[in-house]
């Protein structure tokens, strides 16, 4: 797999009648590429590039709560910067972290992503995709059934993951 | 546990010998601006979250050691880490960190107050 998610790019984009400019525009089968690829990365436990795909203001958010809107002021699983992220990366890495000595694995399973919001002008991508996760930890095997949703822009012609928000079992 | 300076407290319930519910309470105060009670949310996803990263490892031990009681293995528990013969009756004292003493004045409590009248 390339690592780079490039789009096509096109001398001028018309959108709502105006002109944008020299731009990219990514095609749906594109944005569902860029979350099965995602998925995909973490289930290789190519955690470095993972986390490559997330803009420098990029989150990933774990609600708590059916419906939660607001993920600084009410109670969250997770709501983390790149800088956590990378944190919970290098963590995995290291040798005293017992608790993942061997390491848990995992394995998405993914229904076909849904470009749900497109707007071309702001670069805004969101897409829903409902998911089934399964991850062994020792002799444990976890089933999780969740709801993910991508919120993508794109930095310099590459898609990057602005938000990705992951709602679990009940929520 | 109550932390003051961020108003969080979490609560430990024991429902049985290898099942306690740990409870986390996030307060907002009245008239505070939201940046208070965002820090007060945003130490509770660091710190208590199922999720933390500080987490796993200290819920690894616990999870250990309760294997390890579960075991036939040995019947004794062995708290006699840094023991010193005089330690009954003495208070606020500082010792080493890896000091079993306060297991060792838990179960003196025990033994005292289960003996009480007897």
């Amino acid at each position: 797999m390339a690592d780079a998610q490039s789009v096509p790019r096109l001398e001028q984009v018309h959108d709502h009648g105006r002109v944008v400019g020299v731009s990219a525009i990514p095609t749906d089968q594109q944005l569902v590429d860029f979350v099965l690829r995602e998925a995909r990365l973490l289930d290789l436990q190519r955690l470095d590039d993972w986390l490559d795909l997330f803009a420098e203001d990029g989150h990933y958010w774990m609600p708590v709560e059916w419906g939660q809107s607001d993920p600084k002021l009410t109670t969250s699983l997770m709501y983390e910067d790149k800088l956590l992220l990378k944190i919970r990366i290098d963590r995995l890495k290291g040798k005293a972290t017992y608790s993942q000595s061997p390491r848990s694995r995992c394995h998405h399973v993914l229904q076909t992503p849904q470009v749900d919001e497109r707007d071309d002008t702001e670069r805004r991508y969101v897409t829903w995709t409902p998911l089934h996760y399964v991850e062994s930890r020792a002799d444990q095997q976890t089933l999780y059934a969740a709801w993910a949703t991508h919120h993508l822009t794109l930095v310099d012609d590459a898609l990057k993951i602005r938000l990705k928000a992951c709602r679990s079992r009940q929520l | 546990m109550l932390k003051g300076p961020i108003q969080l407290l979490r609560l430990f319930k024991p429902i049985a010998a290898n099942k306690t519910l740990v409870e986390s309470w996030t307060f907002r105060l009245v008239g505070a601006p939201d940046l208070l009670l965002e820090r007060t949310v945003m130490y509770n996803r660091l710190i208590n979250a199922p999720t933390s990263v500080v987490g796993h490892d200290d819920l690894e031990i616990y999870e250990r050691a309760q294997a390890g009681l579960a075991s036939d293995g040995n019947e004794w528990v062995n708290i006699q880490r840094l023991y010193s013969a005089d330690e009954p009756g003495q208070r606020n004292v500082v010792v080493d960190g890896t000091s079993e003493w306060q297991m060792r004045n838990q179960f003196r409590a025990w033994s005292k107050f289960m003996t009480m009248g007897a």
